[in-house]
């Protein structure tokens, strides 16, 4: 799947741009010139293949094939996807010179790792088994590249998180046509011409590590079906507390972001219909003043499916109120002990006292609400951990590479 | 006189595909200088992989090569041959894959070390001698199928091989260009030459040999077809 | 084969050096990229579109082949404006459409747009073959020129075999559908697809090597630069600067 020009942010097209050269460097490297032709007629096949409709169902398809050119190419299919992106902007203006790199490293990473993977259990003794992982692989390159561009497009901005899902789950009807198609061709192969796939006439070996290796297919496939592809970065909260007089709150993201001109409901206790509406402001603050005592719902809604809400007792003993009454009392206990003066005068000030307390109380605690403010705030920041997990999972990824090829040079 | 060199020696040459049992076997062939032979034989027979043999593309399972009076066993061995036996493929588009003509039929004096301007100026008048000069700048991919075909020759002939070897050099042909292709072909100064060929009444007034091959071995056949 | 279509013609574009014509390509997809006021994009595809008027290509191509570019838009269209938070420009029933999302996706369209246009105007009037002579002298590793340019024409040949078993499928009466049995026979035919691509490859490699190759490529066609290429040049990147200042200029943001 392509993205279109224009969508990703300029750190995700540089990363994909990166990766991408990194990647054509290897596989420049792994192509002799003698390899060339060969190399380059698969290119054409898997350009001509990948305008092939396949149908699916009501719709049809175009198959990716890029766990296929993985198998068949191993590091090569990287320049090979990288070239057939290449033709199709400049023939087609599917995809761009921007998004060349992004798009490149979406599509080759998985079909190269899933390639590279299963290119160890091929063998011309267990056709029907070989076909069956390649086929895996097919299916789970295509799984892989949905990831991948769901991962860009939700790095690129949380607007994005719902696209991306949907992208995701557009993939997964792909992903088995190009899991079926893929065995089949690898069968298909193995019976006319089993020096394509480059499988070993030796026959079956499995090592300890390709045991390991096995593990880990298995491994990354589960997670690949259980993780959550993409994790709800884009939730609001509403914060609110009651202040004496009147409500105050904010409304945030979830990314910490406040929640600007955003609609704010407030209901009352069991009251069917909410009693009141206002705006946040530039910083996603708002206020109300309550009309009488009780608890109120705030409802924080913000585009469909954006909604959050909290509760705010304001009332006969408001918490915060009974604390500061707490502390009152024993102050005026001790100030008769203390001089046994005008009582008089002692409770006219009371009123003073008590004024005077509130306004001192209300400065110090209003560094502990906005603390308790952050701390709120903090916690359902969930971006920043799905995108550390997210690069982990690259990197995760990246590492097996690594293993996979130092293992086949020795 | 009597005792010629071979240019082209094979000795006892085995070679099968997987799958498909041995397609030649015990083959025996000796190509002297004057020598002008139609290879025959049904399809499938091995003729183009003899060919292939030859020029030490698939090495075979068993048997010697010997070209030029050579003893030809690793792949170096034969780069030196390559440049004086020249093959037309089967198929154009295998042997042009430039992007314009002209450069399709530099790329193999260029290849000998030529210079820039002296391969051009071969190249052009291997165009002309073919008739087809009005080509130079063209896409090969977007020539027909005769067109094509006079291009790949016109590459193979501006190596100035000694030998030719051709497959199936008519086939697709209209008439008109097999008789330019073959007045071309008996104009050059060869050694030798040798035709895999489906047709042997077009070519039978340019030679003087006919083999046939049969059950992966050659057998010289004497009468006129 | 219909796909170079675009390259056909004789505009200044199309005959201006592909050399220069990849790096203003690159330079302008480089710099829309990186524009955030909606000022300086609207800018950028006036622009684009009177490249693509200097092009002088029909219209109903350059048309189609926009429509294609703006599907994966209009998905964005569709799922944007309502689920980016925000405040509510208007409501139509339950969905509240944010001012936010709104402005995102005309971003986008606004970006995408012009990029395509300036790659459609730059690149594809040339031919594959041009643009990977201009790559070579570009200094791109030559394998991937190389690479390139093989696909490229081996491309045609394949999918002229691809029809022919295609057809040749069709007519002993396969018609597809969602089951297992299509699926087999598409993979049969690609199957035989990359059976014919590995053996050609291989005699195309053989060709070579009896033609003396040795692993140079021989560049003969040299491109030069004229004064027409030079002006072009300057006046693209004169405009590319404009850009910018009106890039900072205005505040007038997402």
């Amino acid at each position: 799947m392509h993205i279109s020009e224009g969508v990703l942010s300029i750190p995700v097209l540089s990363a994909g741009a990166l990766i991408t050269v990194a990647g054509l460097a290897i596989g420049i490297k792994k192509v002799k010139p003698a390899d060339i032709p060969k190399v380059a007629l698969t290119t054409s096949a898997f350009f001509v293949a990948s305008l092939v409709h396949i149908p699916i169902g009501p719709s049809n398809a175009h198959l990716v094939l890029n766990g296929f050119l993985g198998v068949l190419l191993g590091w090569a299919a990287f320049p090979a996807i990288f070239i057939g992106l290449v033709l199709q902007a400049v023939l087609f203006q599917f995809g761009g010179l921007t998004t060349l790199g992004v798009n490149s490293a979406n599509i080759a990473l998985p079909g190269i790792f899933f390639g590279l993977l299963a290119r160890r259990f091929i063998t011309l003794k267990r056709p029907n088994l070989s076909a069956l992982i390649a086929g895996l692989a097919g299916g789970l390159s295509v799984m892989g590249s949905g990831l991948m561009v769901a991962l860009s497009l939700s790095l690129s901005g949380d607007s994005f998180t719902l696209v991306s899902r949907l992208i995701f789950s557009a993939h997964i009807p792909i992903a088995v046509v190009e899991g079926i198609i893929t065995g089949f061709v690898t069968r298909f192969l193995l019976r006319v011409r089993p020096e394509i796939v480059g499988c070993n006439l030796s026959g079956f070996q499995m090592k300890a590590y390709g045991n390991a290796a096995l593990l880990l297919l298995i491994t990354t496939f589960s997670i690949s079906l259980l993780a959550p592809p993409i994790v709800e970065a884009h939730r609001v909260s509403v914060f609110a507390w009651y202040d004496g007089k009147v409500v105050v709150g904010k409304a945030y993201y979830a990314n910490g972001k406040p929640a600007k001109h955003a609609k704010i409901l407030v209901h009352k206790e069991e009251q069917p219909s909410h009693i009141l509406t206002v705006e946040s402001d530039e910083f996603g603050r708002f206020s109300f003043t309550p009309s009488s005592h009780g608890e109120y719902v705030i409802e924080l809604v913000a585009g469909l499916g954006h909604k959050a809400t909290t509760v705010v007792k304001v009332g006969k003993v408001k918490k915060g109120q009974k604390a500061v009454l707490d502390v009152k009392e024993p102050q005026k206990a001790v100030a008769p002990t203390g001089s046994v003066g005008n009582i008089l005068e002692i409770n006219v000030s009371c009123k003073k006292i008590e004024q005077l307390l509130e306004k001192v109380l209300e400065r110090h605690l209003a560094p502990v609400r906005d603390e308790l403010e952050k701390l709120e705030v903090a916690q359902s920041r969930v971006t920043f951990k799905d995108v550390v997990s997210g690069i982990g999972y690259i990197m995760g990824i990246m590492g097996l590479w690594a293993y996979m090829s130092s293992n086949r040079k020795s | 006189m009597e005792h010629q060199l071979a240019l082209i020696e094979l000795n006892e040459i085995s070679f099968g595909y997987p799958n498909c049992g041995l397609v030649l076997s015990d083959l025996n062939m000796r190509v002297q200088k004057g020598d002008r032979i139609a290879l025959l034989g049904g399809n499938g027979a091995g003729k183009t992989t003899l060919f292939h043999i030859i020029l030490g593309l698939i090495r075979p399972f068993s048997g010697s090569i010997s070209l030029l009076g050579k003893r030809c066993i690793e792949e170096n061995d034969f780069h030196k041959p390559r440049k004086l036996i020249g093959l037309l493929f089967q198929d154009p588009d295998d042997q042009l894959f430039c992007p314009s003509v002209i450069e399709d039929v530099s790329f193999g004096p260029l290849n000998l070390g030529m210079n820039r301007d002296d391969a051009l100026k071969r190249s052009r008048r291997c165009l002309e001698r073919l008739g087809i000069r009005h080509l130079e700048k063209r896409v090969p991919y977007e020539l027909s199928g005769g067109e094509k075909k006079l291009v790949a020759l016109a590459s193979v002939l501006a190596m100035k091989p000694r030998i030719l070897l051709l497959d199936e050099p008519m086939a697709g042909l209209e008439n008109r260009a097999v008789d330019r292709f073959l007045s071309v072909v008996a104009e050059e100064d060869l050694d030798a030459m040798v035709i895999i060929t489906h047709l042997p009444n077009l070519i039978k007034d340019h030679v003087n040999k006919t083999l046939v091959m049969e059950d992966g071995s050659l057998k010289e056949q004497t009468s006129v077809c | 084969m219909t796909c170079e279509r675009l390259a056909s013609g004789n505009s200044i574009l199309h005959l201006a050096d592909p050399r220069i014509k990849i790096v203003l390509a690159s330079f302008l997809s480089v710099e829309v990229v990186f524009l955030k006021t909606m000022a300086a994009l609207i800018l950028a595809l006036i622009w684009a579109i009177f490249m693509l008027y200097v092009t002088g290509l029909k219209k109903d191509i350059l048309l189609k082949r926009l429509f294609f570019v703006n599907v994966f838009i209009v998905v964005l269209w569709l799922v944007i404006p309502w689920s980016t938070p925000g405040a509510t420009l208007f409501q139509i029933g339950p969905i509240g459409i944010t001012r936010e999302g709104v402005m995102l996706c005309s971003a986008i369209t606004l970006k995408c747009n012009a990029i395509v246009m300036f790659n459609m105007a730059l690149l594809s009037t040339s031919t594959i073959f041009a643009l990977a002579h201009a790559l070579d002298h570009l200094k791109v590793p030559s394998i991937l020129v190389q690479l390139f340019f093989f696909s490229w024409r081996y491309l045609h040949v394949l999918e002229e075999e691809y029809i022919k078993i295609k057809r040749a499928a069709m007519l002993r009466g396969f018609s597809p559908g969602t089951n297992l049995f299509t699926y087999k026979t598409y993979a049969n035919i690609l199957g035989t697809l990359f059976v014919r691509s590995y053996d050609r490859g291989q005699r195309v490699y053989w060709a070579m090597v009896c033609r003396g190759f040795n692993g140079t490529f021989w560049l003969l066609s040299h491109f030069r630069l004229g004064s027409r290429d030079l002006i072009l040049m300057s006046g693209m990147l004169i405009l590319g600067i404009c850009l910018l200042f009106v890039e900072w200029s205005t505040n007038w943001h997402l």
